[in-house]
């Protein structure tokens, strides 16, 4: 049993990554309708600078934070030079922009940093001694990891429901000519959605380097992974990515364990299994809202 | 300066290619010199204006063909229906004769190798799948490379691991079994929609290299299944294996764009693009939506499938390194790029797939992917609809009347009030 326990808690704090990385996609699904394929090398570049100023000497919170400052004003930018102009153009060409910003970001990473692994530290003052509760050994860091998880979750909660930039950015996603009658910048607020996506990604990549190592490569699973999330809790709904998360996460550690026939190879294939079986009863994933067509 | 004020930079922005790609190609040597001397960072970049110099070139030429066989043919082409089929069909045998001709003058192309084309063909195959699924019916596959993978593990496990039928026979079964998996698949495909249906796809193309490792009784596992030698062509072709390849693909690359090319010339292509444009709508005219949606998944899966097999048999391996993910993303964006709902977009797109890594190699080999990235992101900002459309776009200008100068200011406003009315006719006569 307490075997059983140990491998929720685990595929928990998967789950909890797995989630982060969802919810950034996410957010930029709402507020552009592009499905990010660069979101996952963007993250892993945050990362790296945050390794960088960590390696320079910075104190870890400082570098996490600044970190995720760097990944705001660079999913800004990226939105701004990359996507905003391609405003209106095939469905298609979008997708090939946000693969060439996963070749790019992958590329230069490995240019820059080379492919040798390099060791991502854990959060200043978390222990790495595991605490022992009634035979269940629970890592401290992946409480860090839930903890970190839910107040973005709050912070997000509350700036999407509180502020009136929040408000603006939910009325021009969901009814963009609309919000442009009653003065908001449209393009403003979906810029300001790739820059929350993109923090929120940056997070999702410090948090999984410490447990993964780091490397060009190591959000690329994690990123698939992901994809499965965003999708199961459906594409356009924040909750959803999360609870998609966990789902992901506990399938794959429970199903890797139990099912002779998974192993550790076809973990990935279970997921998606699972997906598959999923949008075959809920098209728009578990919480998505489904598209109503005008014909 | 009033001249260079009233030159339509925008419309003819194929001159301006053509000269400053002259202009960086004339100064390329002295820059790289510079390059080579200097140690100061960025400097690298200045061995860039060769590259770019060339490229600009050959889209500037591209662009002034173009217009000048719209100026030429179109106009030929124009006055009846009969002429147009005979101008189609005269471009498509011109194409395929520089095809069969290739073989003995392909080394004057950079990159270029037998062997290399004879893969570019291989991913045409695919291409052309992928056209007719993404560019006809609006499904969006990343997982075409998945049949890709099983097309090339049928052929190895049929004629040289499990059972030993001859290879030609296992040739003819891949793209039937992958076929009717494309067929199965269509079927759940047919509740997702867009981004949905994009990553459940995706899903095929990750999976597929851990299942042939898991399955190593079948597969080979790791290792994969090597056939070096064992594959005997007939005595007549057994000297010219490589020759051979190259003709069997672009025989099949041909027969499919042919097949394509008419389907979507009668009945069915205006059923898929019903489909495409307006799903609802084509199934209250009585088109059967779901029917045709899976049947366009089986044909272009047979398509993939048949290309996998002829690949493993043209490199003689099958293992599940060579279908990674990146096999399926590669194609779909080599068919993004060609032009997505055009059958001789395909040629582009493949010959792209295969050869684009390569350029960007040669401009930069620390981050070649970077490059390849640059140079996607610029294709797709300058023709959003792939090559093809940019080529489509430059003809019907051409058919309009070039306008290098803009007209002066003062006739321009009763010109812009009669433009509507003119505009309108061209159009109608095509």
């Amino acid at each position: 049993m307490s075997d059983f326990i140990q491998l929720v808690l685990a595929g928990a704090a998967d789950g909890a990554i797995y989630g982060l990385l969802a919810l950034a996609l996410v957010l930029i699904y709402r507020s552009t309708h592009i499905v990010n394929f660069g979101q996952g090398e963007m993250a892993m570049f945050a990362t790296y600078l945050a390794w960088s100023l960590l390696d320079a000497g910075v104190p870890f919170w400082g570098a996490f934070f600044a970190a995720i400052v760097i990944a705001f004003f660079m999913g800004l930018i990226i939105h701004r030079v990359l996507v905003h102009p391609l405003e209106g153009s095939p469905e298609l060409t979008i997708v090939i922009i946000t693969l060439g910003i996963y070749l790019f970001f992958n590329s230069i990473a490995l240019w820059i940093y080379s492919g040798v692994p390099k060791i991502f530290p854990i959060p200043a003052g978390v222990p790495r001694q595991s605490w022992e509760v009634g035979g269940v050994f629970i890592v401290p860091y992946h409480v860090t990891i839930f903890a970190i998880l839910f107040v973005l979750m709050m912070l997000l909660f509350a700036f999407f429901r509180f502020t009136k930039v929040g408000l603006a950015m939910r009325a021009a996603a969901a009814q963009p000519l609309s919000s442009t009658l009653v003065g908001i910048s449209v393009p403003t607020m979906m810029m300001l959605g790739w820059g929350i996506a993109a923090a929120a990604g940056a997070t999702a990549g410090m948090l999984s380097a410490p447990i993964v190592v780091l490397e060009p490569n190591f959000m690329a699973t994690i990123l698939i992974f992901s994809f499965a999330s965003a999708v199961l809790g459906g594409l356009d709904s924040p909750v959803g990515a999360v609870l998609g998360g966990f789902i992901v996460g506990e399938v794959s550690a429970l199903g890797g364990r139990y099912i002779d026939f998974i192993g550790n190879d076809l973990q990935i294939v279970l997921a998606f299994a699972l997906i598959v079986l999923v949008l075959l009863f809920r098209p728009a994933g578990l919480l998505g809202r489904p598209q109503v067509v005008r014909v | 300066m009033e001249l260079v004020r009233r030159i339509e930079w925008r419309r003819n922005w194929f001159l301006v290619g053509l000269i400053v790609g002259a202009l960086l190609y004339a100064f390329s040597g002295p820059l790289d010199d510079l390059n080579a001397r200097t140690d100061a960072p960025g400097s690298g970049l200045l061995s860039l204006a060769g590259p770019i110099g060339v490229g600009l070139i050959f889209f500037g030429l591209v662009g002034v063909l173009t217009i000048a066989a719209a100026q030429t043919l179109g106009r030929i082409a124009a006055k009846s229906a009969t002429n147009r089929r005979l101008m189609q069909g005269l471009g498509a045998a011109l194409l395929l004769l520089a095809f069969i001709f290739l073989p003995w003058y392909y080394d004057i192309f950079p990159y270029a190798t037998l062997y290399k084309l004879t893969i570019a063909l291989q991913w045409v195959m695919v291409i052309i799948g992928i056209n007719l699924l993404t560019g006809y019916t609006g499904q969006i596959s990343l997982g075409q490379g998945a049949f890709f993978a099983i097309g090339g593990y049928t052929l190895a496990i049929a004629s040289f691991h499990e059972w030993s039928l001859p290879w030609a026979v296992s040739l003819l079964i891949a793209p039937v079994i992958t076929g009717i998996l494309g067929f199965l698949v269509g079927i759940p495909s047919l509740r997702l929609k867009g981004p949905y249906l994009a990553l459940a796809t995706l899903a095929l193309a990750v999976i597929i290299a851990p299942i042939a490792k898991r399955f190593e009784e079948f597969t080979g596992g790791v290792q994969g299944i090597a056939m070096f030698g064992k594959i005997r062509l007939w005595s007549i072709f057994a000297d010219h294996a490589d020759y051979f390849w190259y003709y069997l693909s672009l025989g099949a690359a041909a027969v499919m764009l042919l097949v394509v090319w008419n389907v979507m010339h009668g009945r069915i292509g205006r059923a898929l693009i019903a489909i495409r444009d307006n799903e609802i709508a084509a199934s209250a005219m009585g088109v059967n939506v779901a029917l045709y949606k899976t049947t366009v998944f089986g044909i272009a899966a047979a398509f993939a499938g048949f290309a996998g097999a002829v690949n493993a048999a043209v490199i003689q391996f099958a293992s599940p390194d060579q279908y990674s993910s990146l096999v399926s993303i590669r194609v779909f964006v080599g068919a993004v790029i060609g032009g997505v709902a055009s059958v001789p977009g395909a040629v582009f797109g493949g010959l792209f797939t295969q050869f684009i890594p390569d350029i960007a190699a040669d401009v930069s080999k620390a981050a070649s992917d970077a490059v390849q990235a640059v140079i996607l992101i610029v294709f797709m900002y300058a023709m959003r609809g792939g090559f093809a459309g940019f080529v489509v776009q430059t003809w019907h200008y051409g058919r309009r009347g070039v306008q290098l100068l803009r007209p002066p200011a003062a006739r321009r406003q009763g010109q812009e009030a009669a433009a509507p009315a003119s505009a309108a006719s061209p159009s109608g006569s095509e």
